[in-house]
């Protein structure tokens, strides 16, 4: 009875001290945020098979198939969009075989709206690329391993446009 | 020792510079006897004649000859003698002129500084980044794969090409994101970054997601 007690004494001081922590990072001003990112991992092959029928990704697929013209048909098969905070590290896992970790370096102090980011592409649990870039509105694709027995993985990394300065 | 005004009348007279009624005006009160003494003179110098030879060849002719161009120059090209030409133009009433090449070629150099300004507007212009990503620098821990950075302008798109890296079988390729639904433990609603936080479970052994991963984050 007298452990039960205790038991319960302890969660419920434990409950107040989250729900305190909680109303003091109410409290704290958030962290700049220097843009959001939206990240497309797209499957490219070399035969018409499996298009995506997407309008929405018309103009990217038009983009993607100008830049590998070696690849007929780009299936969409992860995304994830975050926002990039100053300071912090982001992660963006459109699938678990291939994710990107971003730092943002800040904003990039010419006009075109630019952020200046640290790029370190995973696959499962080691790093295959590291870069630093600069983010604008058009966008940057990652060609990545091969998918398959003729596919390739292609990773699209792009600002959204809420993020970009009008010009 | 400097000749007095007879003596130089006297000698302009015998040098054929003045008149013979000129000379008799000038010298005659002055020294009465200065025909005998011209005559006098005249017969010396033929007897000086006489006596050396017409043409004696100049000793050390060159550097003769290149001092009297060195005296030459000094005289047209010092700055005291240009200075005593402006001198002589402002007297003149002539406007001064700093750059007389560049006057002459004003219109080479209004082209020059045309030229330069279509320049300098066409780097800046195709040096705007403007819509661009631009890749600053690319590094491939694994020794084996390599990097090819480049910009496709028709596809309007920055393309990183990773090469040698390991290939991925198709099938195994899914989206986390969907599966990650049925694998949440914790979550909690964070007012500081405004966005939910939520910690997912590891599947198993054979899972090579990271044990804990922040979605939302």
């Amino acid at each position: 009875m007298a452990l039960s007690v205790a038991l319960t004494l302890a969660l419920g001081a434990a409950i107040a001290d989250a729900q305190e922590r909680e109303k003091a990072a109410g409290k704290a001003p958030k962290p700049p945020c220097d843009c959001d990112v939206w990240c497309g991992l797209f499957a490219a092959q070399p035969d018409e098979s499996e298009i995506d029928a997407s309008e929405e990704a018309d103009h990217l697929l038009d983009q993607l198939q100008i830049a590998f013209p070696e690849h007929r048909s780009f299936r969409l098969i992860g995304e994830n969009s975050e926002k990039v905070f100053k300071e912090y590290e982001c992660w963006i896992v459109p699938s678990k075989q291939l994710f990107l970790k971003i730092d943002s370096l800040g904003t990039h102090p010419d006009k075109s709206g630019g952020v200046h980011v640290h790029l370190q592409l995973w696959q499962k649990d080691h790093v295959l690329l590291k870069s630093e870039t600069i983010l604008r509105r058009q966008p940057v694709f990652i060609a990545g391993p091969k998918w398959g027995e003729k596919g390739q993985l292609i990773m699209v990394l792009k600002l959204m446009e809420k993020t970009i300065a009008p010009k | 020792m400097k000749p007095n005004a007879e003596e130089e009348h006297l000698t302009r007279w015998i040098d054929g510079e003045i008149s013979e009624e000129e000379a008799a005006r000038l010298l005659g009160e002055s020294r009465p006897d200065w025909r005998d003494e011209a005559a006098a003179t005249a017969a010396l110098g033929d007897q000086l004649r006489a006596a050396i030879p017409a043409e004696r060849e100049l000793p050390y002719a060159d550097f003769f000859n290149h001092q009297i161009r060195r005296r030459i120059e000094g005289d047209v090209f010092s700055d005291e003698a240009i200075a005593a030409r402006e001198d002589v133009a402002e007297e003149a009433g002539e406007e001064r002129v700093t750059f007389p090449l560049f006057q002459q070629l004003r219109w080479l150099s209004a082209f020059g500084f045309a030229a330069c300004l279509g320049g300098i507007i066409f780097l800046a212009t195709k040096n705007t980044p403007g819509d661009r990503s631009e890749i600053v620098s690319t590094y491939a821990p694994d020794p084996e794969m390599s990097v090819v950075t480049a910009y496709n302008p028709d596809a309007e798109a920055t393309i990183i090409q990773l090469i040698g890296a390991p290939s991925v079988p198709a099938e195994d390729t899914r989206t986390a994101t969907a599966k990650a639904v049925d694998r949440v433990l914790f979550q909690l609603d964070s007012h500081e970054i405004g966005r939910p936080v939520s910690v997912i479970a590891r599947e198993g052994s054979r899972d090579d997601m990271p044990g804990a991963v922040l979605v939302g984050f």
